[in-house]
């Protein structure tokens, strides 16, 4: 169906913006058919990217509620070698994504969380798409809860030989679904700068975590922060596909906000200026140019303005709370 | 003591009645222990404390309350799933098991509800109502509760408790009003030492083998550290009065955390201990890793 002419990675202009309006009138199913097809080095990438641009800025997906459903699920180049992968669910306060991300590393693949138990066919689908027949060989845990290791069974069955790296805060035996051998399990303690795969990877103490054992994760290479639970945010339908420069306005102070109430209610005693002195150290000492949390997509414009939006809804939640009297009950 | 065990190593589970209708479920490594904990508690400047001077141990727990309709206190880890359900099949022969109770969705606290609930499928979940995303966590289909609210058991009668020091921000603790009965998930942890023959006991059969306030306040201290980072960013006098006032509130006759054991006697001695113990937490040095 696609033909294998390894020139196709490299259209340009006129002719790749005609491939990408005649991807507008395939179906998931034919485009699956597509990737399937694409044999050649580079094509599935390319039929890859013309896809994710299609899923991003086709009318057809925000018109139409059928394939915007089925494309809650999407994969999107973050920067680089980065990619970000997973789907959103529906619930009150909006829509809450539940990503997981992809370093490919130069076919030495390391994941950030392997996703969550719902939708699992879909992420690993997803995931064989990018992983483009190379053999992922870490699984960076920033907790284990089920929204972040809830597929690790699958990515477990599918490459035996994976290592996961934990923080030294969790016990592996007891807080890992029993579904690969423990010595294929490491904990480090948080500050723990090491190479892996011939890349340099940082594991950093969780500011806002809702498990004891959770771990923050910085790769220098894409400048990119790994934050868990942290810089979360319930969104609007609309912007599920879109990173933060894609969001007129970026990212909302609200969004973070009703998202971080929700997720860590022992802010109801937090002196706010306290953790926000911790979390503007952690941005001095790091060159954080994309901040990648798991219930949100990528931010990758203006992290400074977003770290400000993050610290003020951290205060507000605080100063809300004590007007509240939680801190007296 | 009259404990009864299935299994052993990791995945071995020990049963024993607190009191008349509860039951202690319960896991812990025993002479695994420094193993498992050498990496964990290897992060205190006084790591010797935990792994040579004392080899301590860390229980992690689930309660039976049998009445006309028996609740379980959450679930255990997967790693004890079987020893777990051998456990609820001795306790409960063959009455069926109406409610299990989460205390929030932790591996160890909740991942055993789907195969709880396979062998029990009358049971209900029941889990913290402040929250929504339900089906992220398995818990689709649970039972929503609010602090307050009151589930009866027949003679027992369950109530939902403000959780006072938590982490996943679906979380409560619970109050059994009949024996005064608070479980308290993760906070007020004890250790234990397993070459004492301390795995298992209650905090007054360990006084006798040479467990003491001081060391209590230390071990809750040491442990709501590991557990709260947060606690860090807060101020130590609100910390400790809400202790103060948690234990006003509820006449505790026995206190049942998650990952300590259990305290049935002097409940208002150790109390005060609680409040040290969680005030010294909050004055424990936390240099945070950025």
């Amino acid at each position: 169906m696609f033909p294998t002419d390894p020139v196709y990675p490299h259209l340009h202009g006129g002719l790749r913006f005609a491939f990408r309006k005649a991807l507008e009138f395939l179906t998931r199913f034919e485009l699956d058919q597509l990737l399937e097809d694409a044999t050649a080095p580079g094509d599935r990438l390319f039929v890859l990217e013309a896809s994710l641009d299609w899923r991003k800025h086709s009318s057809l997906v925000g018109a139409n509620p059928v394939l915007r459903k089925e494309f809650l699920g999407v994969i999107q180049k973050v920067a680089d070698d980065l990619y970000q992968i997973g789907e959103c669910v529906d619930g009150r306060h909006g829509h809450e994504a539940v990503r997981f991300y992809v370093l490919i590393n130069d076919g030495r693949p390391m994941l950030i969380d392997c996703g969550s138990q719902l939708y699992r066919s879909e992420s690993m689908k997803e995931l064989d798409q990018v992983l483009d027949g190379s053999t992922p060989e870490y699984v960076f845990l920033t907790h284990s809860e089920l929204p972040h290791s809830g597929n690790l069974e699958s990515i477990a069955s599918n490459w035996p030989h994976i290592h996961v790296i934990v923080s030294s805060i969790l016990l592996p035996y007891i807080e890992i679904a029993p579904v690969l051998p423990l010595d294929q399990i490491d904990t480090v303690p948080p500050g723990t700068t090491l190479q892996i795969a011939g890349r340099e990877v940082s594991f950093l103490d969780a500011l806002l975590k809702d498990q004891p054992g959770s771990q923050w994760i910085y790769d220098p290479k894409t400048g990119t922060l790994f934050t868990g639970d942290g810089f979360g945010y319930y969104h609007p339908a609309e912007v599920c596909e879109q990173f933060s420069d894609e969001v007129e306005g970026g990212i909302r102070e609200q969004w973070f906000s009703t998202y971080h109430r929700d997720a860590f209610k022992f802010l109801r005693w937090v002196t706010p200026e306290k953790l926000n002195e911790v979390l503007d150290d952690l941005f001095q000492r790091r060159d954080v140019k994309i901040v990648a949390p798991i219930h949100g997509n990528a931010i990758r414009h203006d992290i400074p303005e977003h770290v400000d939006r993050l610290k003020q809804a951290v205060t507000s939640i605080c100063m809300q709370y004590r007007k509240e009297g939680l801190h007296l009950r | 003591m009259s404990v009864k065990v299935f299994g052993d190593g990791l995945s071995r589970v020990g049963v024993r009645e607190i009191t008349s209708g509860i039951f202690w479920i319960t896991h812990c490594l025993g002479d695994h222990a420094k193993e498992h904990f050498s990496d964990f508690f290897g992060l205190l400047s006084n790591a010797e404390d935990y792994l040579g001077n004392r080899i301590v141990d860390y229980p992690f727990s689930a309660f039976l309350i049998i009445d006309e309709k028996p609740l379980l206190i959450d679930t255990g880890a997967p790693a004890q799933r079987a020893n777990t359900l051998a456990a609820l099949d001795y306790l409960l022969g063959s009455r069926a098991l109406d409610y299990i109770w989460i205390s929030h969705i932790e591996l160890p606290h909740a991942a055993n509800a789907a195969a709880i609930q396979r062998k029990y499928p009358g049971a209900e979940l029941i889990t913290a109502s402040d929250g929504d995303y339900y089906a992220l966590h398995g818990l689709e289909d649970a039972m929503l509760v609010s602090a307050g609210d009151i589930i009866e058991l027949g003679k027992h009668s369950i109530e939902m408790v403000d959780p006072l020091f938590l982490d996943h921000g679906k979380s409560q603790w619970l109050y059994e009003r009949t024996t005064g009965f608070l479980f308290t998930a993760d906070w007020g942890h004890n250790l234990h030492e397993p070459s004492r023959n301390q795995c298992f006991q209650f905090v007054d059969e360990m006084e006798n083998s040479g467990y003491t306030d001081e060391l209590f306040v230390d071990d809750v201290a040491v442990n709501a550290w590991y557990q709260f980072p947060w606690l860090a960013w807060t101020d130590p006098d609100e910390i400790a009065a809400a202790v103060g006032r948690l234990f006003k509130q509820y006449d505790v006759r026995i206190f049942a955390p998650s990952h300590g054991n259990l305290i049935r006697k002097d409940v208002a001695r150790y109390a005060a201990l609680l409040e040290e113990g969680t005030r010294k937490a909050v004055q424990m040095p936390h240099r945070f890793a950025t």
